[in-house]
């Protein structure tokens, strides 16, 4: 990913952008949604996004590149798009780096967690034991 | 065979050699064109597409749904097993089924004369900007200026394993603002939408300078000769606007089934309506409130749902009384009824729920004026700018933006801040007379988790409600 999110800011660049942010996610996210006391749907993505956004002699572009198999002739089409566009007189620039971020360690248990049935049971079980007629909610692994 | 049919047919073709009793597949494909014109200056552009396959399967009495934009025959097979994996353990007490419904095979398409795909992005830009223009031409002091322009060509293809086969494409564009007009200390805001299903003649049908100008204008005028509303038990005249909102939040909402079920108890909400509250009364005699995806031009205009169940006109509240709820395929059969093809999602990403499309209260015969010419004492509120109401439906507060006194059937001064707080059943027993003149406007209506903030259209003719508490 920090490979990807190099290469769309280095496009941007060479292209003539004086500032050029990516942020690309890949979502393995999953989910159970629960509601009256049971699990209505359980839910599960694989989806990769590159969230961009360029400055071209104050001309400000926002975009989501989807297809990550195509970087560079996307990245071209929406600098060719910024080009277009109006200035912002606005537009102060974005704040000056380079910056150092600590890196997430996420639990490996979570990482691991497949399952989340069980999970859901425990917090209806809990809710009900206690004297709750009803629980809803969901359940998240990100 | 083009990518969508092919991904889509493959995704079901695989996922009926696993033994599940349902499976769909869904493709979309959006794109979009977004900016923002802050005080005249374009604040950013957004553009961009999505596109991307979602699979939703019943296996064993349970509801599994995997989604990817990686759009590959593996990455297909693998949410296909993703979503009958996640079903799996599911381990519901009941079992889900879905009402039935006959497969169909439609192509359809929302015509566009002037293709928002052919229209530039500048020459959009420039309309907004001359909306703009023109607003300070009026020479207000305007000191917050805010619109957002957006459109969003939607391809669509689903099918499922009974066997319906549904392409669509729907384009669709929407303009809201925000203004902020002062004068001597004070201010007066306001926001409105409005959305369109078609081309880029949308545009000139809003007619949106003018709107634009007559609500700056009508602003100005409240900050000059607006008064204190009046308080206490009095007639309400509400515009289409109101009717709208009214409309949207406490009977669409409250009868989606999904809330009535209890389905979305965590999220969006739960209804003041009963399951069994078919025939309850909620309104006068005079008051029809539906819910319509087959109006056309409107935001949420569609043909067939995202289960493939063709669109129809809903009456909710029909004299005065609950009358269907809004039901997709897993509601439907959990109350022994069908779908009347409200379910819709709002990206190939998510499930399709229970939703509205364009809800409004249904018009009779009344002109504006023979609504106000019995009114001894109340207020005329064209529109409003804040609302809010609880998680059942049932108390609202909705504040107003334009609004005038009204005293022996004429119109008077402009009064600032009437409150309208009711329940429901008090708001809609109170209409005895219902207008004429329908408008729409655009809303974005949210709901579910992930949050699912759905194009939606809200309105009405202009109703008469007859002595409510109004401070």
């Amino acid at each position: 990913m920090e490979d990807v999110s190099s290469r769309i800011v280095e496009k941007a660049i060479s292209l003539g952008c004086q500032d050029a942010i990516a942020d690309v996610i890949t979502n393995r996210s999953y989910q159970i949604r629960f509601a009256q006391n049971e699990a209505v749907i359980s839910n599960r993505w694989r989806e990769s996004t590159a969230s961009v956004f360029f400055v071209y002699d104050k001309r400000v572009l926002a975009s989501d590149i989807k297809d990550l198999t195509q970087l560079d002739a996307a990245v071209e089409r929406l600098v060719k798009i910024a080009k277009a566009s109006q200035k912002n007189p606005d537009y102060a620039g974005i704040a000056k780096g380079p910056f150092r971020y600590a890196r997430v360690r996420p639990d490996p248990k979570v990482l691991s967690l497949d399952e989340g049935g069980k999970y859901v049971e425990a917090a209806i079980s809990g809710a009900t034991d206690q004297g709750a007629k009803e629980c809803a909610g969901s359940f998240w692994k990100y | 065979m083009e990518e969508e049919t092919d991904l889509a047919n493959f995704a079901l073709d695989y996922a009926t050699t696993k033994g599940v009793s349902y499976a769909e597949a869904r493709y979309e494909h959006q794109e979009q064109e977004n900016f923002i014109l802050k005080n005249g200056v374009l604040d950013a552009l957004y553009v961009g597409q999505d596109r991307g396959v979602g699979v939703r399967v019943l296996v064993n009495g349970a509801l599994g749904f995997a989604a990817t934009n990686l759009r590959t025959k593996a990455d297909v097979r693998a949410i296909v097993d993703d979503a009958i994996k996640v079903a799996k353990a599911s381990r519901r007490k009941t079992k889900i089924t879905f009402a039935h419904e006959d497969a169909i095979e439609m192509n359809w398409s929302i015509p566009e004369q002037r293709k928002l795909a052919d229209v530039p992005v500048e020459e959009k830009i420039a309309e907004v900007q001359s909306v703009d223009r023109d607003l300070m031409a009026l020479g207000l002091k305007i000191p917050a200026r805010y619109f957002q322009f957006s459109d969003n060509r939607i391809v669509k293809y689903f099918a499922n394993s009974e066997g319906s086969r549904i392409r669509s494409y729907s384009p669709r564009l929407r303009v809201l603002y925000f203004l902020t007009v002062a004068q001597d200390g004070q201010v007066e805001q306001t926001y409105r939408n409005y959305g369109w299903s078609g081309g880029w003649e949308g545009i000139a049908a809003w007619d949106l300078g003018k709107r634009v100008i007559d609500e700056a204008r009508s602003m100005q005028r409240s900050l000059v000769e607006g008064k204190k509303s009046p308080e206490g038990k009095m007639d309400l005249v509400a515009g289409p606007q109101v009717a709208g909102i009214a409309s949207h939040e406490s009977c669409g909402h409250p009868t989606e089934a999904d809330r009535v079920l209890g389905r979305e108890a965590s999220q969006a909400g739960k209804s003041f309506i009963p399951p069994d509250g078919i025939g309850m009364r909620v309104g006068s005699e005079v008051v029809n409130v539906v819910d319509d995806p087959t109006v056309e031009h409107a935001i949420a205009y569609y043909r067939t749902d995202d289960e493939g169940v063709k669109a129809r006109r809903r009456y909710l509240y029909k004299e005065g009384r609950v009358t269907e709820f809004l039901q997709n395929r897993e509601t439907a059969a959990a109350m022994h009824t069908r779908s009347n093809g409200a379910a819709r999602a709002v990206n190939y990403n998510v499930e399709a729920i229970v939703r509205m499309a364009n809800t409004f209260v249904e018009p009779k015969d009344h002109s504006v004026e023979e609504l106000l010419e019995d009114v001894k004492f109340g207020v005329y509120m064209k529109s409003f700018m804040e609302w809010n109401i609880d998680d059942k439906r049932y108390n609202a507060k909705y504040a107003g933006r334009e609004a005038y006194l009204v005293e022996n059937g004429e119109v008077k001064h402009p009064v600032r801040n009437t409150i309208i707080e009711l329940t429901t059943p008090a708001f809609w027993s109170a209409v005895d007379a219902v207008g004429k003149d329908l408008d729409f406007e655009a809303g974005f209506c949210g709901k579910s988790d992930p949050g699912q903030a759905l194009d939606a259209s809200m309105g009405g003719p202009t109703i008469r409600l007859r002595n409510v508490y109004l401070r």
